[in-house]
């Protein structure tokens, strides 16, 4: 049996998923919630999952992006998931800390040239404000704060050549002195 | 026509001067047709799709496009290098390129298009313009003049014909623009706008025009050739647009009578004839809530869009242009051509529609295409590809062919459905919720219908079936990989992150 811990919309605290493998059968625990899947077939990254009554091609990938994060990008019945994988035993320890972290650091989305900082560290933000404004494929693009929170540090200057994932601005989210 | 071909120079050898998809289009029927296709390649471009499908290829080192598919001179020497007969610019680059056009011609080099004189008239908005407006194609109604004296405005205003645009002559960027609704409000917005004007280019002129209210996009496919024949192959309507973008195109336009049809292919014909087109070309419309219409600008190249008027004529258009560009007639007249059934091209793009359409890079893990009758997908990319930030982050062209317009949006969003890509975030499910939305369906669209209904995101649970998956992934990871092994689960952000999305796209 394998144990996962899923944040799953709406919550603020990780669910534990049960997942069960018994020959071809896969059943899922989560949230006082069962259901079960059938693996018709199963390669790299792909396979087909019965669901429900009805048979569903997936494909998966794991990504790196340039900030070294792993990623999971599932394709199932015509949508993609992204999700990214916790590391249960440090971050995760402190509590509600984890979330906090999750949402603190504002990275380079692409590749591209910082034009100009709206906060400086210390500064109370509220969700959407804007941060960072970036240039990349001629593009202007704006980074913004994806929660209320605290300007903890600045890690980039205007006129810097970023690469993608970089850390510009480090977040401190959740409660306002 | 059969018979009797004139067939003044033989095309054996053509370059493409492009890349991604229309390249590999081109290559296509140019090998159909027996002739050898040249590619040519970037640095981030070795081993891509167009370089695989052609039959010789050539590096043309650097990253950027100015670097490589832009350069003139260079592309001329390979052509004279490689026993090339002709080049195909596709779209971008330098298909609408007088200069290159000319480089050609001077080298003895056919470029398949339109004369390089014919490309610079129509690449100038304001001859073009005034070209069309000679020859008795409806342009937008407008009025420029020196002076701002109220009394000739207000006069010119009422000919024109409420709500009018006031505009900086020297303008760009919405400066100095005013729309005016109603007479009473003229006054204001002239000063208004001559102020703006004055402060923004140090020129205070101004000018008039007619303010289409709700207006679509409907563009006509035209082909001349050296014999004096053009003809029409009917519309394309593009109004559905992001940023100016298209996004969604379809033939025949769910606004077009028979009559509107005849009288609008009529004006294009007229439009190319006016100018002495020849080869593919394409005019741009404005269509008006009244059925009223207004020449927008002549595109001198082959469309992105050009695969949908290609399901419903059942015609190569390629095949057509190499044909012309030998000095042969056209291989259809008007009377042979028809619009059978109902086309519907969607632009997939490497952009992330929850990030404001923020391009995305990076490798194709997994891209599968869906397959099957009346669909076609025109792609430069395959699993495997990369996506680089250097060019138009377009992945493909999903192009669908239904008896009627309802079948063909089922059948796009069944094929939308199936297409599978990993690796990078495209709008796939984007522009499932654009065919999806009831006024898409209605076909009552113009070219602020993403304005006006905002497609979101849903902020729906993570299904089983994805957390099925995560969790065979999450597990099949830990046993196989170190990079991977520290995982012990994973986090599904919520909709309201910015860098991370889950869940379908749903219209509003």
């Amino acid at each position: 049996m394998d144990k996962i811990a899923l944040k799953l919309p709406g919550k603020t605290e990780a669910t534990e998923i049960q997942l069960r493998l018994e020959g071809d059968r896969l059943v899922i625990d989560y949230d006082d919630r069962s259901f079960e899947s059938r693996i018709i077939s199963q390669e790299a990254g792909e396979g087909i999952l019965e669901h429900d009554g009805r048979l569903l091609p997936y494909y998966y990938c794991w990504l790196k992006t340039a900030g070294g994060e792993k990623q999971l990008q599932v394709w199932v019945g015509g949508c993609v998931y992204t999700l990214e994988p916790v590391e249960t035993g440090g971050r995760r320890g402190r509590g509600g800390g984890g979330t906090a972290a999750a949402l603190g650091d504002i990275k380079a989305p692409m590749p591209g040239k910082v034009l100009q900082i709206k906060v400086a560290e210390g500064d109370a933000v509220v969700s959407d404000q804007t941060l960072v404004v970036m240039e990349s494929m001629k593009m202007e693009m704006t980074l913004t704060a994806p929660a209320a929170g605290t300007v903890k540090a600045i890690a980039c200057k205007p006129g810097d050549m970023v690469e993608m994932g970089t850390v510009l601005v480090k977040l401190e989210a959740g409660d306002k002195a | 026509m059969p018979g009797k071909p004139i067939k003044t120079k033989t095309i054996k050898k053509v370059l493409i001067a492009n890349r991604g998809e229309i390249a590999v289009r081109i290559t296509q029927t140019l090998q159909e047709m027996g002739i050898t296709v040249v590619a040519v390649y970037s640095d981030p471009d070795a081993g891509a799709l167009h370089v695989r499908k052609a039959d010789e290829a050539v590096r043309l080192p650097g990253e950027t496009a100015a670097e490589t598919y832009l350069q003139k001179e260079r592309l001329i020497e390979i052509c004279k290098e490689h026993g090339v007969d002709a080049v195909h610019p596709g779209y971008g680059f330098l298909s609408e390129n007088a200069d290159f056009a000319r480089l050609c011609d001077k080298a003895g080099i056919v470029f398949i298009g339109p004369k390089p004189d014919v490309i610079r008239d129509m690449g100038d908005k304001i001859i073009a313009k005034t070209t069309m407006e000679k020859a008795g194609v409806p342009v937008v109604p407008g009025w420029s003049g020196a002076g701002i004296e109220p009394d000739v405005i207000r006069r010119e205003a009422d000919r024109i014909g409420y709500p009018v645009l006031v505009k900086a002559a020297a303008g760009g960027g919405g400066k100095g623009m005013r729309l005016v609704k109603k007479p009473e409000e003229l006054e204001a917005a002239l000063e208004a706008a001559a102020r703006e004007a004055q402060s923004a280019f140090g020129d205070a002129r101004i000018f008039l025009e007619k303010y289409i209210v709700r207006p679509r996009h409907v563009e006509f496919q035209i082909f001349g050739d050296e014999h004096g024949n053009v003809v029409h192959l009917f519309e394309r309507e593009c109004s559905i647009q992001r940023r100016h973008q298209k996004i969604v195109e379809e033939s025949p336009s769910p606004a077009l009578t028979p009559e509107l049809r005849a009288k609008m292919g009529k004006a294009a014909v007229k439009a190319a004839q006016a100018i002495g087109y020849t080869n593919a070309g394409t005019v741009e419309f404005i269509l008006a809530p009244d059925g009223s219409f207004y020449f927008l600008e002549v595109n001198t190249r082959l469309q992105v869009e050009h695969p949908v008027t290609e399901m419903v004529t059942h015609r190569d258009l390629v095949r057509a242009q190499l044909l012309v560009a030998q000095g042969e007639p056209l291989p259809f007249r008007q009377e042979d051509l028809t619009q059978e059934g109902h086309a519907i091209e969607c632009r997939v793009y490497a952009e992330d529609p929850a990030r404001n359409f923020l391009p995305s890079t990076g490798k194709l893990h997994h891209c599968h295409p869906p397959e099957g009758p009346g669909i076609r997908v025109d792609t430069g990319v395959d699993t495997g590809s990369a996506v680089s930030i250097h060019y138009d982050p377009m992945l493909a062209k999903l192009v669908v062919w239904g008896e009627t317009r309802q079948q063909a949006i089922e059948k796009a969003r069944w094929a939308l459905d199936h297409y599978a890509i990993l690796g990078v975030t495209t709008n796939i499910q984007f522009l499932n919720a654009v065919l999806g939305h009831p006024v898409f369906a209605s076909g009552d669209i113009h070219t602020h219908f993403l304005e006006e209904n905002p497609i979101r995101t849903d902020m729906q649970e993570i299904p089983p079936e994805a957390l099925a998956v995560a969790a065979l992934a999450s597990r099949n990871g830990k046993g196989n990989s170190q990079a991977v092994s520290a995982v012990s689960g994973v986090v599904v952000y919520d909709g309201t992150s910015p860098w991370l999305t889950a869940g379908k796209w749903r219209a509003f």
